[in-house]
């Protein structure tokens, strides 16, 4: 073969395409570029926060925090809703769900079948045949890059929900004129997101009615410092220390493990407590004053179509007494309505236990202070009032005491509440 | 005010109420026990997934059960009122609370009981088809019983019900029967043996409900009424004598 005369036109000739090639390249890498910050602008004045959003292979990575909606399934639906005209060019695309800046639940979707789910020519049932959920988050994750930066980050934000605390007994109360009792508190809560990880919750009592017991004055009713941890494959845990409900003080730690696809979960739960009286004064103090240790096991079982969660623990709870506790929960909307029976070495006690869902359900935007009301308002009753049966602290971790709301098929039922075309 | 004229306008504005406002989409009402029924006796029908009803019920004292005030016999000398919650929490399945207490009486009394709580379950296990009719059983005020606590089953009761609707031309008929029985270490007291009852709805839904019942202890008779689809209303005469009555609201989740 006879080489070619490398000629200086030649040479010209290869500098220019050379040129122009680095031009299309950075053309092009910048209209990408323009694009995601299109998208995250987007997001973010539209009330979304911890926003990041990277492209790979043709699939779009968006992630985000919803802090506008009380339901995560709609803040999902306004997201699609928000980027769905800046998909041009891509094949599917991916939503990570985050919540106080921890990763919760993956959406991916191909582009297609979503376009034509907005076009009217699939089903809602349809498209979501289609989709993929998970609440293994880790992989997704690690697939957005290390240099990705979060828009409005909610490191630097002060969200202030102001919700009811309240307690009563239903009976006959001897010297007492009333045959209920109760106690009203209002509760204001600082949630915050901290450096490597850390969670802080923060909670106030404020006292607005109370002919139940001595806590008529204003006192913190949780301060709690937590960490989330990543564990392999589908498990989740958590340590927590700080005041917790209940006039304890202590560390505590949760993990569950979810089997065939989050039909069925296993839990372990222990903690070490001491008595505290910051959080009020209790009624018989001598019963309080030990330090406890409780160590519970549970299983959960899900059926799926009805929202349902059925649970049985198994351990030692908080007064020491060992036993049995049965939960049965159901989601509906955004509220979520149980009841319990338990049997201990302590007795018997049964009731129930509702997070009814309070309005608004759109909050304003979030800025660096906000108040707003509470998602849930929180009321249960036992049976047995003032029993020891079976009792637990409440150690605010909202990471765990979420978990249900981000279950994929929950927020899949919902989204189509939502997302209509 | 003459009496007849205001009676007119009073009837007008129900006809009115009932028929024009009301939607053609219905829910059942409750009975005395605060569960869906007849006026006492319960019915074979459970409302649909997630339909929660809260209510007051207004029980008369020769009604209240005996042992209400610890007292062995002879009626209570106190009305009641008695406030619940009821919720379909799945399908079939019916859950209540109630809580029941004495009106007009005296706060300094402290020797004897003034209120009273009750959980009771209902389960449809059969649901009504062309053939076959609907089938519930229920247990009512168990909580005590679970407690070992007996003196505190004032309106106990375990039982099985069926019921069945015809149409004849546009007016439905109810057939209801059912059976009450004790249960190993529980006895049931607010309906023991055979019960039933028939009910009426002359314009084929539960906009207006006419109902003849037999507890098993007397028989009793009543009108129910739902208005704007979410609220109840209940007028009724307890063993054909003593007014009673109930309303509350009810809405899906």
């Amino acid at each position: 073969m006879i080489p070619l005369p490398y000629t200086r036109l030649h040479r010209a000739f290869t500098v220019m395409v050379l040129v122009w090639a680095s031009i299309l390249c950075l053309t092009v890498d910048a209209f990408a570029q323009t694009e995601r910050s299109f998208i995250t602008s987007t997001l973010t004045s539209h009330g979304f926060v911890n926003v990041s959003v990277s492209e790979n292979e043709g699939v779009l990575l968006i992630g985000y925090e919803n802090r506008r909606y009380r339901s995560e399934a709609r803040g999902l639906a306004e997201a699609i809703r928000l980027v769905m005209p800046f998909m041009t060019k891509q094949d599917s695309l991916i939503f990570l769900v985050r919540h106080l800046g921890k990763p919760m639940i993956v959406m991916q979707t191909s582009i297609k079948p979503l376009r034509a789910y907005f076009d009217g020519e699939l089903s809602s049932q349809e498209w979501l045949a289609l989709t993929s959920w998970t609440m293994d988050t880790n992989s997704t994750s690690a697939r957005f890059s290390d240099d990705e930066v979060l828009a409005k980050p909610t490191l630097r934000s002060l969200d202030i929900p102001i919700g009811l605390g309240v307690r009563y007994v239903l009976g006959n109360f001897g010297t007492l004129d009333d045959n209920y009792r109760m106690a009203i508190d209002l509760e204001p809560e600082v949630r915050l997101d901290l450096p490597f990880g850390f969670n802080a919750v923060a909670r106030l009592a404020i006292p607005l009615h109370n002919n139940l017991d001595d806590n008529t004055h204003i006192r913190p009713s949780l301060i709690t410092l937590m960490k989330p941890i990543y564990l392999r494959g589908p498990t989740v845990a958590s340590v927590q220390a700080g005041v917790f409900t209940m006039n304890r003080v202590g560390a505590h730690a949760q993990m569950k493990r979810y089997f065939m696809d989050g039909v069925v979960s296993v839990g372990l739960e222990a903690g070490y407590t001491q008595y505290t009286n910051m959080n009020g004064r209790v009624q018989v103090p001598s019963m309080e004053e030990s330090s406890y240790t409780v160590a519970v096991l549970s299983a959960n079982w899900r059926y799926k179509p009805y929202d349902l969660d059925v649970g049985i623990s198994y351990g030692q709870f908080l007064y020491q007494d060992n036993g049995i506790r049965i939960d049965v929960n159901r989601s509906v909307g955004d509220s979520r309505i149980g009841f319990f029976a338990m049997e201990t070495d302590l007795g018997r006690n049964m009731g129930f236990q509702f997070a009814l869902a309070i309005p608004p359900r759109r909050y304003a935007k979030p800025m660096p202070f906000r108040v707003r009301p509470s998602e849930h308002f929180n009321i249960g009753y036992r049976f047995a009032a003032g029993d020891r049966v079976g009792r637990m602290y409440d150690t605010g971790n909202y990471y765990f005491n979420l978990l249900h709301m981000y279950d994929p098929d929950h927020v899949k039922r919902e989204l189509v509440r939502y997302l209509n075309p | 005010m003459d009496a007849a004229p205001l009676f007119v306008r009073l009837s007008q504005i129900w006809f009115i109420v009932t028929f024009v406002l009301c939607g053609p989409k219905l829910l059942a009402a409750q009975s005395m026990t605060g569960t869906s029924g007849l006026f006492h006796v319960p019915n074979g029908y459970v409302e649909d997934d997630r339909t929660l009803t809260a209510g007051l019920i207004y029980i008369p004292n020769t009604i209240m059960p005996n042992d209400f005030l610890r007292r062995p016999i002879g009626p209570s000398p106190y009305n009641a009122l008695a406030g619940y919650a009821n919720y379909v929490f799945i399908p079939r399945l019916e859950l209540q609370f109630r809580f029941t207490g004495n009106l007009g009486m005296e706060k300094s009394r402290r020797d004897n009981t003034f209120m009273d709580r009750a959980i009771s379950a209902r389960i449809q296990v059969l649901r009504e088809s062309a053939r076959l009719p609907a089938v519930v059983f229920g247990v009512q005020d168990f909580g005590s019983e679970w407690f070992n606590e007996e003196s505190g089953s004032y309106f106990a009761a375990h039982y099985a019900v069926a019921s069945k609707r015809f149409y004849v031309r546009s007016v439905r008929l109810g057939l209801n029967a059912g059976f009450a029985f004790g249960l190993p270490g529980s006895k049931t007291k607010a309906f023991d043996g055979i019960f039933g009852g028939v009910d009426i709805s002359p314009l084929g839904d539960d906009r207006l409900q006419i109902m003849a019942e037999y507890d098993s202890f007397r028989t009793n008779a009543a009108v129910k009424t739902v208005l704007f689809d979410h609220i109840f209303v209940m007028a009724g005469l307890w063993d054909m004598k003593t007014p009673a009555g109930s309303f509350g609201v009810k809405f899906r989740l």
